[in-house]
């Protein structure tokens, strides 16, 4: 384990690539797809990189590997975790922020009004901390450069609801609030491990390989 | 540094002073966001089965995007992101 990097995967229409690697990334704002708040967004693993340039990019329910790799590209960011700072809630550590906010919602609101809290997951918290960031002038989580999160959704394990059934298979986004965090950038090239990819992804949806 | 303890804890420091009054205005707030969210889904939701567009999990729900014929408005948002959205 790298312990000054952290890879991260952005997908996006192949028309973007050379702007973002001369340019650098435009910040997307806090909106439904961008549960983290304002940011730049990555993958933790290059398989939901592919996938988004499936859903996300192409938007087809069916893909073709020759369309993608015509369509789409895969930005490789390197981002600096040694000298910026780092919120991580899928750990204890960083989960405790929430956990103190969830902690106050259910002691001042009804049962209901906490469990559609709970609902809406981190996004929920998340804009009601960018919410008081603004009215407050202060920082809450802009303090940190890069907050990662799991995704709630689990994409290929199948649940069993057996007891000790503990194994999961998750998403990690990593959304960069500051973008000096951003090291380096460069285009990832297709090759046999993303094909490999694609028809895990294809298979997993339940379609033929390409 | 991932989750440098003395970060986390700075940070909780200020969330304690943030006070019920502040936290109940940003919760409103906030539902009035999702409110008009949950409409924007509604109308989603119905392009869906007009076009009988559909998916067998949750999860790609969380993805799905105005198909293009119906929705001009709605891409001319999502192009102007493009490059931004992982």
């Amino acid at each position: 384990m790298n312990e000054e990097i952290l890879l991260g995967y952005h997908a996006t229409d192949i028309k973007n690539i050379e702007s973002i690697i001369n340019d650098g990334f435009v910040e997307s704002k806090a909106s439904k797809d961008h549960w983290l708040g304002r940011g730049i967004y990555f993958f933790e693993n290059l398989y939901y990189a592919v996938e988004w340039e499936i859903i996300g990019v192409i938007k087809q329910d069916i893909a073709d590997y020759k369309e993608l790799t015509k369509k789409c590209g895969i930005v490789v960011a390197e981002l600096d975790k040694r000298n910026y700072k780092v919120l991580d809630v899928s750990e204890p550590q960083g989960y405790a922020i929430f956990e103190y906010l969830l902690k106050i919602i259910k002691e001042n609101y009804s049962e209901e009004k906490y469990n559609y809290i709970l609902s809406k997951g981190y996004a929920y918290i998340i804009k009601i901390l960018e919410y008081l960031e603004i009215k407050k002038k202060k920082q809450y989580l802009s303090r940190f450069d890069i907050i990662c999160a799991v995704y709630p959704k689990n994409i290929s394990k199948i649940k069993t609801n057996l007891p000790g059934d503990f194994i999961s298979c998750v998403q990690k986004q990593i959304c960069v609030k500051n973008p000096r965090a951003i090291k380096k950038v460069e285009e990832l090239q297709y090759s046999q491990v993303t094909k490999g990819i694609f028809n895990l992804i294809k298979k997993n949806r339940g379609e033929k390989n390409d | 540094m991932i989750n440098n303890p003395k970060d986390i804890e700075e940070l909780l420091s200020d969330l304690e002073k943030i006070t019920l009054e502040e936290l109940d205005e940003a919760i409103k707030n906030v539902d009035r966001e999702y409110m008009e969210m949950d409409n924007e889904n509604e109308e989603i939701y119905d392009i869906k089965k007009e076009e009988k567009y559909y998916f067998n999990e949750d999860y790609y729900d969380f993805y799905l995007h105005k198909s293009e014929n119906k929705t001009a408005k709605k891409n001319n948002k999502l192009k102007d992101d493009i490059g931004v959205a992982a």
